[in-house]
């Protein structure tokens, strides 16, 4: 295993629907599927994070605050321009009417209840590249980035698909967790709140994760996200 | 060779007559459905057929009508099971449960819900299926399709029609009885006394031209033969019901014409494999499908019955 500063490019080509995942998130997902880790149990929130074991995933660790956060910048992007999808859903009781049995026919209300017909807008955006600068092993990271195809929520109906992968090696910075923009010291990840932070600007505090997984509740501590 | 793996497909479809894929209406004029792109520094509006669309009408609709003829199910369905069948259901019960037995059952007996997913009452079951967004081949989605398009698959050089010039308005006019000739031979004499209020109506909207190219694709993951089988029987399906996708077929709209490549994996499957897969889906379905209507029954019943047979079970004990 090679240790390398790395420059991580997805480029998209369709909308994306959320946010950009965060590179350890995708890192760790796609690891513990390849490691079998998802067969023997089914993980959710009401699992202890004490079970919840932290894959090896190819990223050196920092530790910030009193925590080990993973060496990689959040998700950098650019919104070309944003704007409403809809998805729609109905119970197309004129076309089954007569496939239903007939004692179990009755009237349905598509207004509401679980055969609520749905106009659901989603909020896509066009985003051309997502960049991640992260410090670990680039064959590695290759090897796993390869088999996640799309990126963020509804994919399932064509959003977020990456065209494809980049791992580059970049020039030499000290970490990816602070950088420096006109002299000034910038948060470049979410991180805990702590003396760390002294001197450093372009966050905001927030309550929620900062390593995987994200949506654990035992992982939420008070953080600071970059602006 | 593998067991599973992961299939691409591609897909390029004409249109053979007008499509009407509506986003929204503005007065009585209904808008052909539209995404954003960046082209040449500015953003535009391109047309599109929504991956929602396509999964429905080319892969769930026809996948389920062909498991409702095989396992004899027509007048035998609860609203639930078609729900389920035909829309993906949805989570009617407020506790959530992780059923193991009941998502081994799904997945070893129906390969199209295996492959498509949905929600049974109390539990979402995630599909192995990515349906692509129908991009309209014209010169402002030219980078697009450079990157999605297969390995020796290329644009021509010279410029491709702009997307306006796909897009054509219809207009229709709905009649009213009461207006026709006939209407004073066969409607009752009090019917046309005085004053009567007129249903005649002109409609109109835009709709994308006959001859026009999309290209589309699905991304299959992680999937066994039985689910390439089940995928590819729903499209041949489709494709024999008149490949129709958009609103207003009733009067010739939307009638597609589609050819697909499919990405050869050596190690799993090649697209000279395709029918022997379909064959093995459809003698899956003969051989499972009373345990299939077995499953249906067992996990979309009544509630009342639920309960009773729950009760049953406790006095037993």
């Amino acid at each position: 295993m090679s240790i390398e500063n790395l420059k991580i490019t997805a480029t998209l080509r369709s909308p994306l629907v959320g946010d950009p995942p965060y590179l350890d998130a995708l890192l760790t997902y796609e690891l513990g599927f390849k490691m079998h880790k998802f067969e023997d149990m089914k993980f959710n929130k009401s699992t202890p994070i004490e079970k919840i074991e932290r894959l090896p995933i190819p990223l050196t660790q920092c530790e910030i605050n009193g925590v080990k956060v993973n060496s990689c910048s959040d998700p950098i992007f650019i919104i070309k321009t944003e704007w409403h999808d809809k998805l729609s859903k109905r119970f197309e009781t004129d076309r089954l009417s007569l496939l239903i049995d007939p004692n179990k026919r009755k009237n349905i209300t598509p207004g509401t209840g679980h055969l609520k017909s749905r106009w659901q807008p989603l909020h896509a955006k066009l985003v051309d590249k997502i960049v991640w600068f992260a410090r670990g092993d680039a064959k590695e990271c290759r090897r796993l980035l390869k088999g996640i195809v799309s990126l963020g929520y509804y994919r399932k109906i064509g959003y977020g698909l990456v065209a494809k992968w980049e791992v580059e090696e970049t020039e030499k910075s000290d970490n990816f967790i602070f950088g420096k923009y006109e002299n000034k010291k910038i948060l470049m990840k979410t991180v805990p709140i702590g003396n760390d932070l002294k001197y450093t600007e372009g966050y905001r505090i927030s309550y929620g994760a900062c390593i995987p997984p994200y949506w654990h509740n035992g992982n939420f501590r008070e953080i600071a996200i970059p602006i | 060779m593998k067991t599973t793996g992961t299939v691409k497909v591609h897909c390029i479809s004409r249109t053979l007559s007008p499509l009407t894929h509506m986003m929204e209406t503005a007065g009585n004029e209904s808008i052909i459905n539209r995404e954003k792109i960046f082209h040449k520094g500015t953003v535009k509006s391109i047309p599109v057929i929504s991956g929602n669309a396509i999964r429905h009408k080319m892969l769930r609709e026809p996948g389920g009508m062909y498991l409702v003829e095989q396992c004899g199910l027509k007048g035998k369905l609860t609203i639930d099971q078609a729900n389920y069948m035909f829309y993906g259901g949805a989570l009617t019960e407020s506790t959530v449960a992780e059923n193991m037995k009941t998502l081994a059952g799904l997945k070893e007996l129906f390969p199209l819900y295996r492959l498509l997913g949905g929600s049974l009452r109390n539990q979402i079951i995630a599909g192995s299926i990515i349906v692509q967004r129908g991009i309209l081949v014209c010169e402002e989605n030219r980078e697009v399709l450079e990157v999605s398009l297969p390995e020796n698959y290329n644009l021509p050089e010279q410029q491709l029609k702009s997307s306006e010039e796909f897009i054509k308005e219809y207009q229709y006019t709905r009649s009213d009885i009461q207006k026709s000739k006939e209407g004073t031979e066969i409607l009752k004499a009090e019917e046309q006394e005085g004053e009567t209020k007129t249903n005649l109506m002109i409609y109109n909207g835009q709709s994308i031209i006959p001859g026009t190219l999309f290209y589309h694709g699905f991304i299959l993951q992680n999937i066994s033969r039985l689910e390439v089988g089940a995928f590819f029987h729903s499209l041949q399906n489709w494709k024999d019901s008149g490949g129709i996708i958009g609103g207003y077929s009733r009067i010739g709209h939307g009638r597609l014409d589609l050819n697909f490549i499919m990405e050869d994996s050596e190690d799993f499957i090649t697209a000279a494999d395709i029918e022997v897969c379909i064959s093995e889906y459809k003698s899956h379905v003969e051989t499972n499908k009373e345990k299939c209507i077995k499953w249906l029954n067992d996990n979309f019943q009544d509630k009342k019955k639920k309960t009773e047979k729950q009760e049953v079970l406790i006095d037993g004990e």
